[in-house]
């Protein structure tokens, strides 16, 4: 059920409906029908499906700590024009890439993380 | 640490080799029953390997631990998502995760050091004994061999069982099906065929592949612990898919088998593949297509089934002279339910193989094992590649077996009987019992050769139908210890002359006389 109304308010919100117009209509027909127990799930659903369309469509760089920005300014220059990025970019700070950067524009990625790195390396040595 | 030297290392670390091209991505929008759906790999091709970022977010040491990377196959390519199976514990699998394209169709790594190997789905060793040392990756989906690389079969895979070789023979490059209910000795048959390859020689010794689909482990390793006794898991390579396993895995299983056996046959060697079984593989594959939300078909199962089967197993050839004259000879395995061979499976994998070996419970409850039902099974194409040896004594059997069956309900009126349908009782209760063998003991073709033409020629005259199996093994250490020339003669010419006749005939007489209270008994 909860399934049925977040692909309803997605199509609406894909066909240019106002968000304070989907969401009154939404609250209206679930309290009428019943249903108004599951808003909850179905907001938060409809946040993650928002979320997934726009994960990879956003260029995102993410680096270990945000002085990197700076120092891996080259480095991230390369990376984003290697993936068409022409516009601003997102940065993330995830520590356990150790260092490097990682950078994400439409569904591509370019990982120079050290943690790639290193796990490559002892992949290699392994199996080796 | 001093500022320099933690530069230093970090200087190391970013010379070390990762690709600085941009890999495509997608992400989980939604994961369950070992099916996960992504969006975002627009690029994605059928049956291409993907690898779930399961140590995504995991700090160096926890990826690390993490050794197995997780793999995904793309199996559906939809409108906005791609579908794909978890090769492995999909409980990793998370929503938001990224997975990455590989761009490599699926493949297993494939070498001599194969051999004697015990290998997962995925071609991964699972037996404990170390790295396997591989020369190249085998594509899993292939288009079989084409009309014009293939040549008819015209050699002999002998199985070790009298009743097979001499009635139903196989030769190498056929597909033949081993079909019946559980607990007939089916796997048995089987079994017995590879450790029987131990007596070929070295350089005609086929590499046998056992692939257990959906099997208990505690099957699959008692039949390693049966070939390592025997000393036939140093020509064997096993892949071992449990019923604890993904669907996937199991339904990838006999395409792994296929793909190691193509390696061989490419270099010119001969493959013997044993696929135990295919029930369990359409059963995998139901469950798979079924959460794919592929429509059902006939009991569920989906409209490819029969070519799913079909392309498995036409991949089974002999090749041509100029491609090397290596073969895959394939020995699918179906389990009826209470003998039902006009069931769904069965009918597909009858109508695409090329003859059936059909075990029957009530025959195997009777004692007669093999339980081979001589009427119904055959083998199409197996003839042309029997060894003139055994072409020359196996043809009287099927005659006597056929006059026996017919005679055989007037056996509990054997008192009005007359003298002729006695006989013909009598005679064919001896070669059903001379065809009888033990599990685990199968016979090379010129012994096989001996026994027969013993009781096409009067060894078991005289004596009762119990004790056959007394003279049969009597008679084969007689001539092994006092004729080993005629057996060598067997063995080398695989042929039955003038000569080797005479020698025969000569060893009956010779051996009745010596062992007269053997048919007073």
């Amino acid at each position: 059920m909860e399934k049925l109304y977040v692909q309803a308010v997605m199509e609406l919100l894909e066909s240019g409906s106002a968000i304070e117009l989907v969401l009154g209509n939404l609250r209206t027909v679930m309290a009428a029908r019943g249903h108004a127990k599951a808003l909850p799930a179905v907001l938060l659903d409809v946040v993650r499906a928002l979320e997934l369309q726009t994960v990879g469509t956003v260029p995102t760089v993410t680096v270990a700590r945000a002085s990197d920005v700076a120092s891996l300014a080259t480095e991230i220059a390369a990376a984003l024009t290697t993936l068409g990025v022409t516009t601003e970019f997102t940065t993330t700070v995830d520590d356990t890439i150790i260092g490097g950067l990682v950078a994400t524009y439409n569904h591509r990625q370019i990982d120079q993380s050290y943690r790639t790195k290193l796990v490559t390396l002892y992949q290699q040595i392994v199996s080796s | 640490m001093s500022t320099p030297i933690i530069e230093r290392i970090k200087q190391e670390i970013a010379s070390l080799d990762t690709s600085s091209l941009p890999t495509d991505i997608g992400v989980v929008s939604s994961v369950g029953d070992g099916i996960a759906t992504l969006s975002g790999l627009s690029g994605a091709q059928m049956m291409e390997m993907v690898v779930f970022a399961a140590t995504e977010g995991m700090t160096l040491e926890q990826s690390l631990a993490t050794e197995a990377v997780l793999y995904g196959l793309v199996l559906n390519l939809e409108e906005d998502v791609v579908k794909v199976v978890v090769l492995g514990e999909s409980v990793l699998v998370r929503e938001g995760m990224t997975v990455h394209r590989t761009g490599k169709l699926l493949s297993v790594p494939v070498g001599e050091g194969i051999v004697g190997r015990v290998v997962n789905a995925l071609g991964e060793m699972i037996d404990g004994k170390g790295p396997i040392k591989t020369d190249r990756n085998m594509p899993i989906e292939r288009v079989a061999y084409g009309v014009m690389d293939r040549s008819s079969v015209n050699e002999p895979i002998h199985t070790g069982i009298k009743a097979i070789d001499s009635m139903i023979p196989i030769g190498r490059g056929q597909r033949e099906l081993i079909i019946g209910d559980r607990g007939t000795g089916k796997t048995t048959i089987a079994i017995d065929t590879i450790i029987n390859q131990k007596y070929e020689p070295a350089e005609k010794r086929p590499i046998c592949i056992y692939v257990a689909i959906g099997q208990k482990r505690s099957k699959t390793a008692n039949i390693m612990a049966q070939l390592e006794k025997a000393g036939a898991m140093e020509y064997t390579t096993i892949i071992a898919t449990s019923a604890s396993e993904a669907s996937p895995l199991l339904f990838l299983a006999p395409f792994t088998g296929m793909a190691i056996g193509e390696y061989f046959m490419e270099q010119g060697r001969d493959v013997l593949i044993i696929l135990d079984d295919l029930s369990k593989h359409a059963v995998a594959y139901r469950q798979m297509s079924l959460l794919l939300r592929r429509p059902p078909g006939r009991e569920a199962y989906p409209g490819d089934i029969f070519y799913l089967h079909s392309r498995l197993l036409e991949r089974s050839a002999k090749l041509s002279a100029e491609l090397g004259s290596g073969s895959i000879t394939a020995l699918p395995i179906i389990e009826t339910q209470e003998g039902d061979v006009s069931a769904y499976i069965p009918t597909n994998v009858i109508s695409i193989t090329d003859g059936q070996i059909f075990l029957e419970t009530d025959l195997f409850n009777k004692g007669i094992r093999p339980a081979l039902n001589v009427g119904i099974s055959v083998s199409r194409v197996g003839s042309s590649a029997q060894t003139k040896a055994m072409k020359a004594v196996a043809g009287k059997i099927r005659l006597e077996l056929a006059q026996f069956r017919e005679l055989e309900a007037f056996m509990q009126f054997a008192s009005d009987l007359d003298e002729d349908t006695k006989t013909r009782i009598d005679s064919g209760r001896k070669y059903v019992e001379m065809l009888k063998q033990t599990q685990n003991n199968p016979m090379p073709f010129y012994k096989q050769v001996v026994s027969i033409y013993g009781a096409n020629n009067g060894l078991f005259d005289g004596a009762k139908p119990e004790a056959v199996r007394t003279i049969e093994d009597a008679y084969q250490d007689f001539m092994n210890r006092d004729r080993k020339d005629t057996i060598d003669a067997i063995m080398n010419t695989r042929a039955l002359s003038d000569e080797i006749k005479e020698a025969l005939n000569k060893s009956i007489v010779d051996f009745k006389e010596a062992n007269g209270t053997l048919y007073t008994a």
